[in-house]
């Protein structure tokens, strides 16, 4: 009888307990990380009766919850991998709608610059032209400028972002830390696992893992260490390490990620973090931020350099060379913290056609100078002339389009950033619409007299010597002689000699054969070289001559040169346009925008499916767990009616026994 | 296979949220008639864009410079045709000059008119454009390039600079001619001259009552010279015209393959937006007709 009732009272208890864990499933439906609950059940030991056992009841095993360890795992791996394509492609999507965008990207303000210089070119001597001119050069470096404020904007946005999220990163630790304090408290307390909080526990970890790679190994005692990105301790059973953000010993402006380890060793870890939304960021960072900034300034540079080469070599409305038109800040060359006093160095562009989107390293190891790029890695071979300071050339036929002065010692490094800082340091020098050298510094030009039908081409100053200006007298006669010959006479005072040279500005001497249509270059003193053709056929006697072309202000050769080289293929080791040059760095953002987009987008297919399967096994489903509380609902009426029916048997028994 | 409530719920939001964004982009393609909105929509369709926008502003450009360039030209040969008809009617004079009835009296009238044409002559020489830029000075075009003494002696001041502007990808025309075409005629009576000094001679030698046996054949020199200009001007003007087309016919079809990367196939969007907006209500039903399934519903 007693054991009707037992077994009725442990049913009453356990499919309480049911309804009670069906209800606690109920109220965390909508519970972030929440694993089902399920009461699991042992039939009561029985008891030993001369006939054999006889059961009685039902007790409790555990409670335990639904949880996959192996789908956990996967839906944290496809978290890291799509947070990290996700905030990849967010951030390269934002210099992907800029670059290309008419209203802030460079193409549009060139063709307008290019334009305008055409227009010079259309009327030289027009001021209104010159006007626009410069006020579009003006537009140009302004758009260069803000361009480049855009991406330091972006930069400086993505270094924040480093300290929020190491600062989440570190709140999570500290949490999972007590976690697992708690978890190994109340395990060894109770004997059984304290779910809600195993729960906690991992969705601390799911949430670590939007913010990188995440591994776990649990131990025995129930704790939990936490490694991220490549396997950096971040929890180790009650304790935690700290993550922190640091500037870059040789370039403040670059933030990297170091560890706290226990004994204060701060180890950079900004090349481990992998995946998530911190491992996206330092990818941003490397592939397109730092690429487009450098592309963005090599354009720059490119545009600046050529168009000053071609504007010294013109001549103002003034009668005066044309000088540099647009100005360049010095290209970063940035010091180590730890370099020794007086060292230093300073990058000069050779050539931008030559240059690289790519960062630099230079060191001194025991006096001996060494180039890396950082980009690929890989060794720069140098030639080395030996100063101080040295002056350091990258040895052909590698070219990186620049070289570097350097003094330092042993241990003594630089970051070399020679393109950086070019959008931002673009400035225009040509203020005054007069001093736009338009017009070519030499005229070429035949003497009425000549017999013969020998022409000389316009003709171009193409190089200057040191300290040149406009000769104002005498002209250069060129004259054709029997026997084919070319001589020439005249020519202002000052070195070098009026000759013929050639085009590397190798002396030919003061005569020439007469070829017609070949480029002839001739070294006029104290100006530089001038180059043009002769055609047709000259008789013996004929003269052509060189003069100054004072108040030659309707000559616009010089203006359709600059305009020329709009389309000219300057960069890249003369392949490509200025235009191209830009186009290249749309056409490679766009590539790796779209390609992040993709991989983002399987990514979290991916993802979603892990989430399903996981939510297979640990989700809570309503309609579940209503059948479940109708079906303990029915168990326990049950009970309650063995209960029932033992006391109307003992009800029986006693009227029985009173009678 | 469970299924846990709260993933019925996020599943169709997803669904919905994926449709929209579907949708808000179809519409931002048909708002704007591109395709490519970005360029990582197709990479290497955008730069190939920018390269073709490029190539039409270069095109617009030398549209412009030939516009600049006729423009010139035809101030030239206005200022050549008037010198012409000058130089015709100096003609006519002559052989009346040379003429013997005409006498000492009919004579000095021819002068007078003769001097008036030379000064005529001077000023079509020295003509300005609308920039006040002398034409027939080459490179100093701010300088006035002819000049005279009043004596006879006639001075060109200018050079042999001739302005060139860019009208194609390898097509430079010559937007004027330099004064000196207008010296260094070879004279009848040996050496050089000049138009000037021709009208002057002639005025001075009929002032004196005496013909000029010379004038005749250096002035049909100065006219052929100024013929010959006037054909290269007109030369210059065809070809112009001519790049001027081909100029035209190349943007067009640069325009059209543009617009076959750059522009939305209009019939594809829509029927698209109509598909995705189709898509995106059935969803939304479905979510309304599921999220109501509840066994819950049924326990009373």
């Amino acid at each position: 009888m007693a054991s009707i009732i037992n077994s009725g009272i442990s049913a009453l208890n356990a499919f309480k307990r049911q309804m009670e864990t069906t209800g606690h499933n109920i109220a965390n439906v909508n519970t972030e990380g929440y694993s089902r609950q399920r009461v699991q059940f042992n039939a009561r030991a029985p008891e030993a009766a001369p006939q054999g056992y006889i059961g009685s009841g039902v007790e409790i095993a555990s409670i335990t919850r639904s949880y996959d360890n192996y789908l956990a795992t996967r839906v944290r791996d496809y978290t890291s991998s799509f947070e990290e394509f996700n905030v990849y492609e967010q951030r390269a999507s934002q210099v992907d709608n800029v670059i290309a965008d008419a209203s802030a990207g460079i193409d549009n303000m060139l063709q307008q610059f290019f334009a305008s210089v055409n227009d010079v070119a259309d009327d030289p001597t027009s001021i209104p032209a010159r006007s626009v001119m410069i006020n579009r050069a003006n537009q140009l470096s302004d758009r260069f400028q803000s361009m480049d404020g855009w991406f330091e904007g972006l930069r400086e946005q993505l270094n924040k972002d480093f300290e929020r999220q190491t600062n989440e990163i570190n709140s999570i630790a500290r949490s999972l830390a007590d976690a697992n304090n708690r978890v190994r408290t109340l395990t060894g307390s109770t004997g059984g696992a304290p779910n809600d909080i195993l729960d906690e526990r991992d969705r601390l970890i799911d949430e670590l893992s939007h913010y990188t790679n995440v591994s776990t190994l649990e131990q025995n005692d129930g704790t939990m260490n936490v490694f991220i990105g490549t396997g950096q301790a971040l929890v180790v059973g009650t304790t935690y390490n700290t993550l922190g953000v640091t500037n870059n010993p040789l370039a403040p402006d670059q933030k990297e990620l170091i560890i706290q380890q226990p004994g204060g060793l701060a180890v950079n870890i900004t090349n481990q973090v992998t995946g998530g939304s911190l491992g996206g960021l330092v990818r941003f960072r490397d592939e397109v931020l730092d690429e487009s900034q450098n592309a963005l300034g090599r354009v720059a540079i490119g545009v600046a350099s050529f168009f000053n080469a071609e504007h010294q070599t013109g001549m103002d409305l003034d009668g005066q060379l044309g000088g540099n038109f647009f100005s360049l800040a010095a290209p970063e060359a940035l010091s180590s913290q730890g370099n020794s006093v007086g060292s230093s160095a300073a990058i000069t562009i050779e050539d931008a056609a030559q240059l690289t989107t790519h960062n630099y390293r230079l060191d001194n190891n025991a006096g001996v100078w060494s180039m890396i790029d950082l980009n690929t890695g890989g060794n720069v071979p140098v030639n080395v002339t030996a100063g101080p300071p040295d002056s350091i050339t990258v040895a052909p036929p590698a070219d990186v389009g620049f070289s570097v002065l350097a003094s330092g010692q042993n241990n003594d490094s630089f970051l070399l950033r020679p393109t950086r800082n070019g959008a931002s340091g673009i400035g225009l020098l040509v203020t005054n619409e007069r001093d736009i050298a338009a017009a070519d510094a030499i005229s070429s030009s035949m003497a009425a007299t000549n017999a013969g039908t020998g022409s000389i081409s316009a003709g171009a100053l193409t190089s200057l010597v040191g300290g040149a200006t406009v000769p104002t007298s005498p002209a250069v006669t060129i004259q054709y002689l029997a026997g084919n010959q070319l001589t020439i006479t005249g020519g202002p005072a000052g070195p070098p000699p009026t000759q013929f040279v050639q085009a590397d500005g190798t002396p030919i001497g003061p005569s020439d054969t007469f070829v017609p249509g070949q480029t002839y270059r001739v070294a006029i003193p104290s100006l530089g070289t001038f180059e043009f053709s002769m055609t047709g056929a000259p008789v013996a006697g004929d003269t052509f001559s060189l003069s100054d072309n004072t108040g030659g202000v309707g000559d616009n050769r010089n203006a359709r040169r600059l305009a020329d080289l709009q389309t000219g293929n300057l960069m890249l080791g003369g392949t490509a346009s200025f235009a191209d040059t830009y186009g290249s760095l749309i056409a490679d953002v766009g590539t790796k925008t779209h390609q992040a987009g993709s991989n983002a987008g399987m990514q979290q297919s991916l993802l979603s499916q892990a989430e399903s399967a996981k939510s297979e096994v640990s989700g809570v489903n309503l309609d579940e767990e209503a059948a479940d509380l109708v079906r303990f609902q029915q168990a326990y009426q049950a009970a309650a009616q063995v209960i029932n029916v033992a006391n109307s048997l003992f009800d029986s028994l006693l009227s029985a026994v009173r009678r | 296979m469970r299924i846990s409530t709260s993933q019925i719920f996020q599943q169709s939001v997803d669904a919905m949220l994926d449709k929209q964004r579907e949708l808000s982009k179809t519409e931002l393609q048909v708002a704007s008639g591109k395709r490519i909105l970005n360029p990582s929509d197709d990479p290497s369709a955008s730069v190939r864009i920018l390269d073709m926008q490029e190539a039409q502003q270069r095109l617009l450009q030398y549209q412009r410079n030939a516009d600049a360039a006729t423009a010139r030209l035809d101030q030239e040969e206005a200022a050549l045709d008037s010198m012409e008809s000058l130089l015709q009617r100096v003609r006519e004079l002559t052989v009346q000059g040379n003429n013997d009835p005409t006498g000492a009296e009919g004579r000095a009238a021819i002068a007078a008119e003769v001097r008036q044409l030379m000064d005529s002559f001077l000023q079509l020489a020295n003509t300005q454009d609308a920039n006040g830029e002398y034409v027939f000075a080459g490179f100093q075009s701010q300088t006035r390039p002819f000049s005279h003494d009043g004596v006879g002696n006639f001075s060109y001041n200018g050079d042999d600079g001739q302005r060139m502007l860019k009208i194609g990808d390898s097509r430079e025309v010559a937007i004027g001619d330099p004064g000196s075409i207008f010296m260094d005629l070879a004279a009848a009576g040996g050496g050089n001259t000049n138009v000037g000094e021709v009208l002057f001679r002639l005025a001075t030698n009929l002032e004196a009552g005496n013909g000029d046996p010379n004038a005749l054949s250096d002035i049909d020199t100065a006219l052929t010279g100024l013929l010959s200009t006037r054909a290269k001007v007109g030369a210059r003007m065809n070809a112009i015209d001519d790049q001027k087309n081909a100029n035209d016919a190349f943007d067009l079809a640069v325009s059209k393959v543009r617009s076959s990367l750059e522009d939305l196939d209009y019939a594809e969007a829509i029927s698209r937006f109509n598909q995705q907006l189709t898509a995106l209500q059935a969803s939304q039903q479905s979510f309304i007709k599921i999220q109501d399934l509840s066994l819950f519903n049924f326990l009373r």
